[in-house]
């Protein structure tokens, strides 16, 4: 784990203190830059100008933002459910596996700035198309996190488990289904950093006024409020950040045999 | 019982396996016959690649033999798994499972209830010198720990013979000399048969009743040593070097004959 792994003591404050100077430099840089060269707010605003804004408008920017969070929670269940039973189905059966795999890496070809117009075409303003956009674009890892997990069970831990008389069902689930956990949380965390920019890019291309944060990017855009453009788009930020990080949580609740192997190595 | 009281528990009669290759088909396996009888501690030893694994797969029900036949008690088992608790040379506890479930695994597939296979699994912590660590995961205990964890695992499930796959070949040799010491004492308490495949003749004269010594490719068994000392046997006994010094004779000679002829072997 490279974003948490801390050490206690002196030296964890050290490793901890980077990050929020790194952000303090580049925030001191931005509003140096827009304070000397006297450049249009609506070109670019200065940071504390897009805080200051941001903060007038939050009612409208929680809403929007609990809009797209719905979508993406919505979107995101159907997508670890769907793929989970596929993933199953492709371990057990390898013609469904050879018949699905290719469609699945296609699906990841198609450009989603051209899907997510065609998809307000075919199913409406409302939350079909938005679901549907974040099920697409995080299906793909998470299948994969399965698959790769399932493959790489130990040929000698099946032999022991067939030696003891366990059917295929229960070698996959007492073998391959918990072997297959880390590397699930792996594909996870890829699909939820994804999930909420695919709500975001589905409300750009059309939903009713301020139902989404994607929508409300237009809205400010169109009346020339780039703060607030800004500020939209660091709430995204914000709420990809907080999600991603929330499968470090859940993963360490599901699968803490896996930290305590890792630590004692 | 209708079996004869001198049936073997276990017999392998003139087994046979050759695998499919580019070159046609390779001999592993060739004519080998074993017995056991009940109670009894019998290994097989053998140069690298003289086919123990496989004799080993075949009893396990993981592969079917191309000829020959296992009795079970004098019966016919044919290629079904379930007669044989299979003990592997890695100890595969499983990481997410703690020790005490680790142990019930076998018990847990043949649908054994849940309180009751723990019951039976925690009867034997303090025989194997494992009591205190049942809610401990794997990766906290030794390696010596962990195999007997694994043994645990193996004869908890009371199956008719007991067949280790050199379960102490990857311990260090400190470990494994005491890992000797206990398992000849946990055996002659439970007095389990036993099938040990082992390339260390040490082991195989101190733990051993009956020894096969395989040979080259294709396997078939070439000597047969009975060790017939009283136990707990000392490995400095005159008598117990002269079984040593059998076996590595034996073991010499059937080394010297894979090795003047490779061309088998790719």
């Amino acid at each position: 784990m490279i974003i948490l792994g801390g050490r206690a003591g002196p030296r964890a404050a050290g490793r901890w203190a980077a990050l929020p100077i790194a952000i303090a430099a580049l925030y001191g840089a931005w509003e140096l830059y827009v304070g000397l060269s006297g450049i249009e707010p609506q070109v670019l605003p200065s940071p504390s100008r897009v805080i200051r804004e941001g903060w007038d408008f939050r009612s409208d920017l929680a809403k929007g933002a609990g809009f797209t969070l719905r979508e993406t929670a919505i979107g995101f269940a159907l997508s670890v459910g769907a793929a989970t039973l596929l993933a199953v189905a492709m371990d057990f059966s390898g013609v469904i596996r050879r018949a699905l795999y290719p469609l699945l890496v296609g699906s990841q070809t198609l450009p989603l700035i051209v899907l997510a117009p065609l998809l307000i075409v075919w199913f409406g303003f409302g939350l079909t198309p938005k679901v549907l956009l974040v099920v697409l674009v995080t299906f793909f890892p998470i299948v994969v996190g399965w698959i790769d997990g399932f493959a790489a069970t130990e040929n000698e831990a099946s032999n022991l488990l067939r030696s003891m008389g366990a059917s295929r069902w229960q070698v996959f689930r007492y073998l391959r289904f918990p072997n297959a956990l880390p590397r699930f949380f792996s594909g996870l965390r890829i699909a939820i950093t994804y999930s909420v920019v695919a709500a975001v890019v589905a409300e750009w291309a059309g939903a009713r006024l301020g139902e989404g944060l994607g929508v409300l990017m237009i809205q400010y855009e169109n009346s020339f409020r780039t703060d607030l453009v800004l500020a939209a788009v660091f709430v995204t930020a914000a709420v990809s950040i907080a999600l991603f990080l929330s499968t470090y949580g859940m993963e360490r609740l599901s699968i803490p045999w896996y930290f305590r192997t890792r630590r004692h190595g | 019982m209708a079996n004869a009281p001198d049936t073997p528990k276990i017999e392998a009669r003139d087994l046979h396996k050759s695998y499919r290759t580019a070159d046609g088909p390779l001999a592993v396996v060739r004519a080998v016959s074993l017995t056991a009888a009940a109670g009894e501690f019998v290994s097989i030893i053998g140069p690298s690649g003289c086919g123990k694994s496989t004799l080993f797969n075949i009893l396990a029900g993981l592969e079917t033999a191309d000829a020959g036949s296992v009795l079970l008690d004098g019966e016919p088992i044919g290629a079904r798994a379930g007669a044989f608790g299979y003990m592997p040379q890695k100890d595969l506890l499983l990481p997410w499972r703690r020790i005490l479930e680790n142990t019930t695994l076998g018990l847990e597939v043949r649908g054994v209830p849940w309180r009751e296979a723990r019951a039976r699994a925690q009867q034997l912590f303090e025989a194997f010198g494992l009591t205190g660590f049942e809610r401990a995961y794997p990766s906290e205990l030794s390696g010596g720990m962990r195999q007997r964890a694994a043994l645990l695992r193996t004869v908890v499930q009371e199956r008719d013979v007991v067949l280790l796959d050199e379960p102490l070949g990857a311990l260090d040799s400190l470990t494994r000399t005491q890992m000797q010491v206990w398992l000849e004492g946990v055996w002659r308490r439970f007095r389990w048969t036993v099938l040990l495949i082992t390339h260390d003749i040490r082991e195989a004269a101190y733990l051993s009743d009956r020894v096969y010594v395989l040979g080259s490719r294709p396997g078939s068994v070439q000597t047969t040593v009975d060790v017939d000392l009283p136990r707990p046997r000392t490995v400095t006994d005159p008598a117990f070097l002269a079984v040593e010094q059998e076996l590595t004779e034996a073991l010499r000679v059937e080394t010297r004959k894979a090795e003047r002829d490779p061309a088998v072997w790719p």
